[in-house]
């Protein structure tokens, strides 16, 4: 897998997670302020 | 033994322009409170040019390069960087976090950061966004996305801050200024920006009015070739000498000190404009484009903009705009004119503007002047004190979110204003109206669910119907919005506060929306006693002449 599949599961994950209304852990908040990282580089 | 300084972290991930308003208001919290400890979490390719003048403000700079963090192959050790980064940023144990970036890195940032008050915008544990503070949701529901705020950022920025008064650098009349003109002809979009041929023509006009003033140009590396395209033109062909292009350096601290001897800068909105405001430089600002004069005027108060009266301005980045119209209506020889009044000493004023201009040059612009006031930078128009509806509100604006957000009774009349922009105002008393209703439906639907979960048998049915009905409230004032644009100020705002009630359980975020709604109501009657008082000079008594209006 590489890194962009990565990120994209990841993201999958924390989609679920959010769906059924937990709470993201630290971890997931910094895959999230990754994505937003890579997003605004791109603009 | 003195108090342990307050660790402060002050997040500004946005651009360069951004980050010399988040140091001019900084400096101003800092006067107010000397026992700090400032550190700035900025962008290094926006923060390395300007260090010299974030380290007269910040005690520690650290600089995020996100190419850094993206460079590695794998998931895991990206997420490996971030997460050492963040690490070594809590290492620093900050008492507070300011996110002054409204974007979406800075709010992930700022809820990563270990610190007892966050202020500005952040996520929540669903990732939802987060803000605390008035000031923050004000900037959320006002300024990010309407026209309607009447505020500097710097002065936000300021109140965000916490910041009570105004401190303004002081203007050192030792300070010898030469003979030049410093010019900045370029901007991050070109629709910020005049075309070359404009610019050719106005350092034309400039060097013929002012012979005995050099002409320095400075930008960045990059501008170069749109700094050859306007020096190249056949009119200042044989001006060279009198031209200096410091693109090729592009230096800003070099900027900075040019800026510093000169008598004069013209520039449209950008960093170097903001850099002007630092140096006190007397600058005639031309705003075009996308950008809001209210908000960013640089600030000081030598400062002159010269706005487009077109209905479309200011547009929106996403706005497609081939004809570029609020470009032609600002006029070179206004800016010329202007220019030499500033360097001869004469007042700017209505009487100077039109003995040297006609009605064709000055009718398409408004022009403004940056003053201090009790609550921070203001413009006020030179040409034309009637004003359009849009300024009429704004300046409503100003005066209820004083009030309302700081405390501050503004001692100022309300607008002068034309039949016509009466008549514009008169049909928003429906409008008005509506949105009074709507927010005492709100109380009224509050306090039911309050009601009702306090009762020893509360009803939930009774419960999920007033909740529904709150959220048909939201709607209706969407389509108020929509209808009524320039009640947008308070219509989102609300939205925003209520969306960010601090309440963990349906009572309390009831209580605190009830509040709100109450709030909001005092709000709308307001706005609703100042369209009164506006209009009734031009409300006659006789159903005839009402029905005309």
């Amino acid at each position: 897998m590489n890194i962009q599949e990565e990120i994209h599961k990841a993201i999958e994950d924390i989609q679920k997670k959010l769906q059924s209304q937990s709470d993201l852990s630290n971890d997931e908040l910094e895959t999230l302020l990754l994505t937003s990282l890579i997003e605004e580089a791109a603009e | 033994m003195s108090e342990k300084p307050l660790n402060i972290l002050v997040i500004q991930l946005t651009r360069i322009g951004d980050l010399v308003q988040t140091v001019q208001a900084t400096r101003q919290f800092r006067n107010e409170n000397p026992n700090i400890k400032l550190t700035l979490l900025a962008r290094e390719k926006f923060g390395t040019n300007i260090k010299f003048l974030l380290d007269t403000v910040f005690d520690e700079i650290i600089f995020i390069d996100t190419k850094k963090f993206l460079s590695k192959p794998t998931l895991k050790d990206t997420k490996n960087k971030i997460h050492n980064f963040i690490y070594e940023l809590n290492k620093k144990n900050f008492d507070v976090c300011v996110n002054l970036s409204f974007n979406n890195s800075a709010s992930y940032i700022a809820s990563l950061v270990d610190c007892q008050l966050r202020l500005g915008m952040h996520r929540n544990k669903q990732a939802e966004i987060s803000i605390n503070d008035n000031w923050s949701q004000f900037v959320f529901s006002n300024v990010m996305d309407n026209n309607l705020s009447p505020f500097n950022l710097v002065d936000i920025y300021r109140y965000i801050l916490g910041c009570q008064e105004t401190h303004v650098l002081n203007d050192d009349a030792n300070c010898t200024r030469v003979n030049e003109i410093t010019i900045h002809p370029f901007a991050s979009q070109k629709k910020k920006k005049w075309g070359a041929s404009k610019w050719s023509e106005l350092i034309f006009k400039l060097i013929k009015d002012n012979p005995d003033y050099k002409i320095n140009i400075v930008g960045a590396p990059s501008d170069y070739e749109a700094a050859q395209r306007i020096l190249q033109s056949p009119s200042l062909k044989n001006y060279s000498k009198k031209i200096i292009d410091h693109t090729p350096s592009g230096d800003m601290t070099n900027t900075y000190k040019l800026l510093l001897n000169s008598k004069l800068f013209i520039g449209h909105d950008s960093v170097v404009a903001h850099l002007a405001a630092e140096t006190l430089t007397p600058s005639l600002v031309l705003t075009l484009g996308t950008v809001k004069p209210f908000e960013t005027n640089p600030y000081s108060n030598k400062t002159y903009n010269l706005v487009p009266r077109n209905k479309c301005f200011p547009c929106k980045t996403n706005t497609s705009c081939e004809n570029l119209a609020c470009h032609g209506s600002l006029n070179h020889q206004v800016v010329a004119h202007m220019a030499k009044g500033l360097l001869s000493g004469s007042e700017i004023d209505r009487d100077y503007l039109t003995s040297g201009l006609n009605a064709f040059q000055l009718d398409t612009l408004e022009v403004y002047k940056s003053n201090y006031s009790e609550y921070g930078l203001e413009l006020a128009p030179i040409m034309e004190n009637n004003m359009n509806a849009s300024a009429v509100f704004k300046e409503y604006y100003k005066i209820i979110w004083q009030c309302f957000l700081r405390d501050l009774d503004l001692n100022v009349s309300l607008p002068e204003i034309t039949k016509d922009t009466a008549s514009q105002l008169y049909k928003y008393k429906d409008g008005v109206n509506y949105l009074y209703e709507i927010y005492n439906f709100g109380i009224k639907f509050s306090n039911k669910i309050i009601s009702e979960c306090e009762s020893e048998t509360p009803d939930l049915n009774t419960i999920n119907e007033n909740v529904k009905k709150l959220g048909e409230l939201d709607q209706l004032c969407a389509i108020t919005k929509s209808t009524y644009p320039y009640l947008s100020g308070i219509i989102d705002y609300i939205y925003t506060h209520k969306a960010n009630s601090p309440g963990i359980n349906l009572i309390d975020i009831s209580k605190d929306n009830l509040i709100s709604y109450y709030d909001a109501s005092n709000l709308v009657a307001v706005i609703s006693e100042f369209i009164e008082k506006s209009v009734s000079p031009y409300i006659s008594t006789s159903q005839a002449r009402s029905e005309e209006i």
